[in-house]
């Protein structure tokens, strides 16, 4: 019946950065963690109003690559999941176009992992990709993604038809068949800009705080110049050896109130897998010996503003409120992101 | 009744009617005033009644023991009570002004019976008040308490009309306003946060506590600022007899209070402190929480009380009081990554100066200073945070109680403050470079009031307490702001020291009339509007200390409340019993919370993230108490529903508010068995909070999101609890001649049990397509599960209670 370590990871994610501009999120966990050891959670049936199911939208644009488009619905909150049949949640058949700024435009198609007939190894990378890196490559779920036709040159040569361009914004057009009647088609629309790269000065590494630690993990700093005027946002991921990119747990975008202006070295913190378990001597930090790549990427506000409501839920409770996602997808959910990226590397010494 | 209404309309078509029959008689007027304290340690006693039998005419002491009444010369018998004293009957000739003190003594029986009000006989019948309690701090002394920490906050929430704002907590809601719309007052001085350790203590300290006033409908002139009620709390005053000890030895925390006169009679003092060892009982259990890593934490609090009162003369007395109380927590974790350094707390400083004028002129000079902020340095790795909030006002008072005709007690007033408002600050530090600091600017508010109210006995059967406040605001420089749009700065706002940026004000109207219906039963309408200008926005539902108290300005419009409430009162059994119901309306404009997709950035001015609406509320409570007697208590059961519109919140569509509660019962017994044993109980029920959960999800990067469902759209479980009280009284025994009483109080809390549920959250366990096991050896497919969480099973506590 105690169910404590599962309400402690529900608050306790003591993540650096929004433990040092949040700390009571810090203080909360601790009072939670203590509360709860006299406390009790108990399983509960609860009744959801039928509600109406949306367009997802998952689309990136990227600076010299094409774009790529998931398309999904929302489910009813506790219909059962069977994870072999995710495929029965992506919208297929919609009519999908990209027009730039700059006067490109192109068709996407759909493309299914199940028609492509791709090795095992490199149905593997797709999905990690995607996203969906936790899934057993021997069972693959009939993901589709949108993208343009000539996607296999852009995967053989790494040039294709219609690739991001900084500076640029992209118009997204979706017409997807209705849900209930497939001629009643829904039109979701999106815009998204993709900035100019502002990147990263530089990598360097720093020991570990806590001394036990030191001959096995050290800190990545990034040095960064950050703009005189205001408006400019990061998202970030990192990538470990021969595992895809991860999110970090503390959150993946940044805003630049507090750094407008400056040059000042950050830590990076260390995507993980969003299964992993959480754990502060280890969070922020790499281990020796690790090649590490830093994906750095400068988005526009509205992709910020999605990515940092979508990573501040924190449900409703006596100590937070429900954040209603915000997307800067009309007539559905999910976000067209822009995305000006570059790719950083160090090698952590033995 | 059909009487009654029938001279109800006629007195309201001829004007000034009960004005002639009450000044109709043309025998010299004289006044009769004083002061009346408790016998036993001097401390002055508020709402004493004091009745010229002769011509059923009476009043009552203020706040400071005073009372003055005017009458035709005559002779009368005067008949001084207080519930708990002994009463006293004098003869009084009234052919002059009469100054008459009076010091009540401990009743013959001597019996320390639990008295519930300290309210005259049939009080509640024949005053104007609406919506209006006294407790004494006795009643919250012999209540089980959680813990055994007595709480008077927790007391007040077993009134009907007031709720509790969520599982052992001090925080309420009362009829259906929210949490910053409620006055408290410490010896007149604004507590900008009630609650210790998230709320689940609040701030006063039951030894220094002397009686605590609550309004919650008719709020009378004299009180402003604040839209929904009022909670008046006075300090005790320390004892000009004798020297006195008392304490508390308890299972998180202890208490010692000592006063004494300094001069006998002249001068005194009363010192208080109380402090909680929860970081000693902590110690040894946290590091069994999880895998060790909250082990190097502490955590507690603490609060300090002190008085100095001194009568100059007989027509001056100085009052000095200071409060300051602190949760201080301290974090550093095993491997030393963080560092967290967290103190918060209020201090509040009262001096008071009262001056009699005259026989029939009361003054009361106060200055107030009080203040309420929390300070955190942080640091990880090489950055280094620093972040604080705080609230500071000044305040400068004088409140006038005049009597110049027989059945008019007057009050009138005038009130400045000068606020200072700290947003969240952060200062920060990486790896030697200095983080900016935009849009942190401080906020300069003046705040100027004033009042006017008459409580008038217009005939034997209509009393109209009718009074107005006027109040004027103003935000003002220095102040500068850079106006964001989609992250980038478009405009920068800059105001120079004084310039006045923006000013509100209003007129609050005050009326509540008592019309008798018979000897022991009333009739009561009241009518009240108020001004609000001070904000507090909080997306959770407990006191946090990073509660962020913040003025109106440009973007954030005073709140305005109207209320209207009608209730019949009637006693029972020679007021034995006393009964009432009362309805209310009440209408809120301006209502403020977070956006749907705020997050708390402190990077951004917090009113940036607010979004505006309107609010209404009623309901109907009703109330059966037994005032006297071994047996005391009483039954309160309230009708509510409380809603809100907010343009940006639920697509425009009203929504029942989260602190919407259709049905709450309290029910609260005390019995006293005999001179060693005092038992008591309370039952509490009410219908389950609101809460917005999840009713849909989407994929993102192959992570679940969730969608919510409209505002407030699930109700959680019922919520019902008893706790039970044993006090038992060590007889007194006179040890080298001091006089030592103490008294083991046991309480349990939740008796039965009940898994109340606190709050529930969905849990999405695994991601999408996972097949392989998680970290906690979960199969990683994706499934959801709501589940509830209850805070405190069955808590039995003891404390041991002594006084010498």
């Amino acid at each position: 019946m105690l169910d404590n370590k599962k309400i402690q990871e529900y608050f306790c994610r003591l993540l650096p950065w929004s433990v040092a501009s949040r700390p009571w999120s810090l203080m909360l966990c601790i009072f939670f963690a203590v509360l709860i050891t006299s406390s009790c959670s108990k399983n509960i049936d609860i009744e959801i109003p039928e509600g109406a199911k949306q367009v997802v939208v998952e689309g990136t644009i990227e600076t010299d690559r094409p774009p790529f488009v998931i398309l999904t619905k929302s489910q009813k909150f506790f219909d059962a999941i069977d994870p072999n049949n995710i495929g029965n949640y992506f919208v297929h058949g919609a009519n999908m176009q990209v027009t730039g700024s700059d006067g490109t435009q192109t068709e996407l198609v759909e493309l299914c992992l199940q028609n492509l007939g791709l090795p095992a190894d490199q149905a593997k990378q797709v999905l990690d990709a995607l996203g969906f890196a936790a899934v057993d490559s021997t069972q693959i779920p009939n993901v589709c993604i949108y993208t343009v036709p000539d996607v296999a040159n852009y995967f053989l040569t790494g040039t294709c038809s219609f690739m991001g361009k900084e500076r640029t914004t992209y118009n997204l057009d979706i017409k997807a068949p209705g849900f209930v009647n497939v001629n009643d088609s829904i039109h979701v629309t999106s815009t998204t800009y993709i900035p100019t790269a502002i990147g990263i000065d530089s990598l360097s590494l720093k020991e570990h705080t806590n001394p036990d630690y030191r001959d096995s993990m050290m800190a990545v700093y990034a040095y960064v110049t950050v703009p005189d005027t205001f408006g400019n946002f990061v998202r970030f991921m990192t990538k470990r050896n021969d595992e895809p990119f991860y999110k970090a747990f503390g959150g993946t975008v940044y805003d630049d109130r507090l750094f407008v202006g400056l040059s000042l070295g950050l830590p990076i913190e260390r995507g993980q897998a969003p299964n992993a378990k959480f754990d502060i001597n280890t969070d922020s930090y790499f281990w020796r010996g690790d090649t590490v790549i830093v994906k750095w990427s400068n988005i526009d506000s509205r992709t910020y503003d999605f990515f940092f409501t979508l990573e501040n839920d924190g449900g409703d409770s006596p100590f937070s409120s429900p954040v209603k996602i915000k997307s800067n997808i009309s007539n559905g959910l999910g976000i067209w992101a822009g995305y000006a990226t570059r790719y950083y590397g160090v090698r952590i010494p033995q | 009744m059909r009487n009654f209404t029938l001279r109800f309309f006629i007195c309201l078509l001829s004007v000034g009617c009960g004005l002639k029959s009450a000044y109709a008689q043309n025998a010299p007027k004289y006044t009769l005033s004083g002061y009346i304290k408790d016998g036993s340690n001097g401390e002055s006693l508020l709402a004493a009644s004091v009745y010229a039998q002769e011509i059923a005419k009476g009043t009552n002491t203020n706040e400071y023991g005073f009372y003055s009444i005017t009458l035709p010369s005559d002779t009368y018998t005067i008949k001084i009570t207080y519930v708990g004293l002994a009463t006293q009957v004098k003869t009084i000739v009234l052919d002059k002004d009469i100054r008459l003190n009076v010091e009540l003594g401990a009743t013959a029986t001597e019996i320390q019976e639990v008295v519930v009000t300290g309210e005259k006989k049939g009080a509640n019948v024949e005053s104007t008040d609406m919506g209006r309690q006294e407790l004494k701090v006795e009643v919250s002394k012999a209540l089980p308490a959680l813990f055994g920490e007595v709480d008077i906050l927790k007391t007040i929430q077993l009134l009907p009309g007031i709720m509790a704002s969520g599982e052992g907590n001090s925080g309420f809601y009362v009829r259906g306003g929210g949490p910053d719309q409620n006055l408290v007052l410490l010896d007149d001085a604004v507590v900008y946060n009630t609650g210790h350790l998230f709320g689940f203590f609040s701030v006063f300290n039951s030894d220094a506590v002397k009686s605590t006033t609550v309004v919650k409908g008719g709020m009378p002139a004299e009180y402003g600022g604040r839209i929904s009620s009022v909670v008046d709390v006075s300090m005790k005053e320390g004892n000009m007899k004798k020297w006195n000890v008392e304490g508390g030895l308890g299972l998180i925390s202890s208490r010692l209070t000592i006063q004494g006169p300094i001069k006998k009679n002249k001068c005194s003092f009363i010192l208080s402190g109380r402090r909680t060892y929860i970081d000693l009982i902590m110690k040894p259990i946290l590091p069994k929480i999880g895998d060790g890593e909250f082990a190097g934490n502490e955590y507690y609090f603490y609060d300090i009380n002190a008085k100095i009162n001194y009568v100059v003369n007989d027509r001056d007395r100085l009052y000095l009081s200071g409060y300051f109380g602190r949760d201080v927590f301290n974090f550093k974790d095993p491997s030393g990554i963080f560092k967290l350094n967290f103190p918060w707390g209020n201090s509040t400083a009262t001096f008071r100066w009262n001056h009699l004028f005259s026989d029939k002129l009361f003054l009361n000079t106060m200055f107030i200073y009080n203040d309420f902020g929390f300070k955190a340095n942080t640091g990880f790795q090489d950055i280094k945070f620093a972040l604080n909030s705080s609230v500071q006002e000044a305040t400068a008072k004088m409140d006038f109680d005049y009597s110049p005709l027989p059945g008019h007690a007057m009050k009138f007033g005038l009130q400045y403050n000068f606020h200072v408002f700290t947003p969240y600050t952060a200062s920060g530090n990486a790896g030697g470079v200095d983080l900016k600091t935009t849009n942190q600017e401080k906020k300069f508010a003046h705040e100027t009031a004033l009042y006017f109210l008459d409580d008038f006995e217009v005939n034997s059967w209509l009393k109209i307490n009718a009074g107005v406040r006027g109040s004027i605001f103003t935000f003002m420089g220095p102040f500068s702001k850079t106006v964001f749009r989609d992250g980038r700065a478009v405009d920068t706002l800059s105001y120079k020291p004084g310039q006045n940026i923006r000013t509100y004000w209003g007129i609050e109207p005050r009326l509540s009339m008592r019309f008798k219906v018979s000897k022991n039963s009333s009739i009561k309408l009241g009518a009240t509007m108020n001004q609000q200008y001070v904000h507090l926005v909080s997306s959770s539902t407990t006191t946090l200390p990073i509660d962020l108290w913040v003025p109106s300005t440009a973007v954030v419009k005073p709140q305005i409340g109207a209320q209207g409430s009608i209730g019949y009162f009637h006693n029972f059994k020679d007021d034995m019993i006393e009964t009432s119901v009362e309805v209310y309306y009440k209408h809120l404009w301006n209502q403020i919370e977070y956006g749907e997709s705020a997050v708390g950035n402190i990077t951004i001015d917090v009113e940036d993230q607010f979004t505006f609406g309107k609010g209404w509320s009623y309901g109907a409570e009703f109330f059966v108490k037994k005032a006297k007697g071994k047996w005391t208590g009483w039954i309160g059961y309230t009708l509510a529903w409380t809603w809100r519109k907010f343009p940006e919140i639920n697509g425009g569509k009203p929504f029942l508010a989260r602190y919407d509660r259709r049905h709450d019962i309290s029910i609260v017994q005390m019995y006293e068995i005999n001179k060693h044993w005092k038992i008591s109980a309370t039952w509490v029920f009410a219908t389950g909070q609101r809460t917005t959960l999840p009713v849909s999800f989407f994929m993102n990067e192959g992570e679940v999101h969730f969608v919510y469902g409209e505002r407030n759209w699930y109700r959680l479980p019922s919520y019902h609890r008893l706790d039970l009280g044993f006090v038992y009284t060590i007889i007194p025994k006179k040890v080298r001649k001091i006089n030592f009483t103490s008294d083991i109080s046991v309480s349990i809390y939740n008796a039965y049990n009940r898994m109340n549920p606190f709050f529930i959250y969905v849990d999405p366990k695994g991601v999408i397509g996972g097949s392989t096991n998680d970290a906690n050896g979960d199969n990683n497919s994706l499934r959801f599960q709501a589940k509830q969480v209850s805070l405190f099973p069955i808590l039995p506590s003891i404390t041991w209670n002594f006084k010498f």
